[in-house]
């Protein structure tokens, strides 16, 4: 079996507004009804993503910032004020820290 | 035609096994009859008695893509991208264990080598589709798949149900051949005990019961597949299903991929989880619970066919084909 050597990434201990993210190319994904599923293709690893996620997840194709995800959320779901401001960051740290997602450069 | 006649030179079948044109050096009494055409086999199985080449890990590929399989007193190397496997028996192994691994291990490194999904379970026909049976083992899988057999819904395979995805189309299962592997106490339940054979297995004695002799008149190759039912060893009083969907549906039938260790050592990761993905976007998945009592067996039958029964059309529907 092979083992992955992969580059340790500089990542933000915490995300800010304007943090541009997009999904990490090793990762595949499928959609099953309303839900997506996705595999680390170096770990095999496989993540399931809730509505919440899956909606993210699908707005993660292309480079997109931390504000514009929330601002989505809000256009999408009802949520008592500042929970989403709390959730989304919170399960984007999740994805980074799975290495399924990747921070683009500002530049 | 009862059993698949012996050709000269030692060569046995030619068999029927998931659509594929099977001769083999050793006999195969459980795999059905090959009634196609004279076509070259599909898939070859030599026997030898040269030692294979030593491995450090019972599943191994090498350079040249063979693929090896070590077992007690039995090694199985795939060649050919699946269309051989070599069978290398040590001395006084019983014939039983050497098919017993050839029809699970050796089945499933085939399904990964020609692209279909081995599912650990067991299916039966009901109507004109498959119904399958997934879960961990001990959870009566065999047991209901026979229950549903001697009802009259043909056992179409136990163990590994091979699933065949083509572009655009719904999976379909093609049928491996008709043996259930039971527990002592549903031998008996069943009243199989003369029919028999054994094999030990870490769940305890395994009897393996044959029904070659009530199929080999009709050749199922292939079936679309109605719903998946994940089993859990039966507990409640009560019988039920519920569905099951997203990636809870994933992470349990994902669970039941058999020998997946092979298909990640053939660099099939991604491909597995695609087929996985597009077998739950097709097929419902439910979770049945029914009870314990082996008496009731028959209730738990009635229910899962009610469940695929169709209806009558009305008159004013269209005739069916």
């Amino acid at each position: 079996m092979t083992t992955t050597d992969r580059p340790t990434i500089e990542r933000p201990l915490s995300l800010h507004h304007g943090t541009v993210l997009v999904r990490d190319s090793r990762c595949i994904q499928a959609s099953i009804g309303d839900e997506v599923v996705m595999m680390d293709t170096d770990q095999g690893s496989c993540f399931g993503l809730d509505e919440t996620g899956s909606f993210l997840w699908e707005h993660l194709a292309a480079p997109i910032t931390v504000s514009t995800l929330v601002e989505l959320c809000h256009e999408r779901f009802d949520a008592p004020e500042g929970q989403i401001e709390a959730d989304v960051p919170e399960l984007l740290s999740q994805l980074l820290e799975k290495q399924l997602l990747k921070v683009c450069d500002p530049a | 035609v009862t059993s698949p006649e012996a050709l000269p030179h030692g060569v046995h079948g030619p068999y029927l096994v998931c659509g594929w044109k099977v001769t083999s050096a050793i006999p195969l009494p459980e795999l059905l009859p090959w009634r196609g055409d004279d076509r070259q086999p599909d898939v070859t199985i030599s026997c030898d008695h040269i030692f294979p080449e030593m491995r450090p890990f019972w599943l191994s590929l090498d350079e040249q893509g063979v693929l090896q399989m070590q077992f007690p007193g039995v090694t199985l190397s795939v060649l050919d991208g699946g269309r051989c496997i070599n069978v290398h028996v040590d001395e006084g192994c019983d014939p039983l264990d050497v098919r017993n691994y050839l029809y699970g291990s050796g089945l499933a490194a085939l399904c990964y080598r020609h692209g279909l999904l081995p599912l650990h379970g067991s299916a039966v026909r009901v109507g004109n589709r498959a119904v399958i049976f997934t879960g961990n083992s001990g959870s009566g899988k065999s047991t209901l798949a026979t229950a549903m057999a001697r009802h009259g819904h043909r056992l179409l395979c136990d163990d590994v149900c091979a699933l065949e995805f083509s572009e655009g189309q719904p999976p379909v299962m093609r049928a491996a051949f008709p043996r259930v592997k039971l527990l002592g106490d549903a031998i008996e339940g069943f009243g199989f005990e003369e029919k028999t054979e054994y094999t030990e297995s870490p769940r305890g004695t395994k009897g393996h019961f044959g029904m070659v002799s009530m199929y080999a008149g009709e050749e199922i190759p292939s079936l679309p597949v109605a719903a998946i039912y994940l089993l859990s060893e039966p507990s409640g009083e009560e019988i039920d299903v519920r569905p099951v969907a997203g990636h809870e549906a994933f992470r349990m039938v994902g669970a039941q991929v058999h020998r997946s260790g092979v298909g990640e050592l053939l660099g099939q990761r991604a491909l597995t989880f695609s087929q996985v993905a597009r077998l739950l976007s097709y097929i419902p998945v439910y979770k049945l619970e029914r009870p314990r009592d082996f008496s009731r067996l028959d209730e738990t039958v009635e229910f899962i066919v009610g469940q695929h029964t169709v209806q009558a059309p009305s008159d004013e529907g269209f005739a069916t084909v």
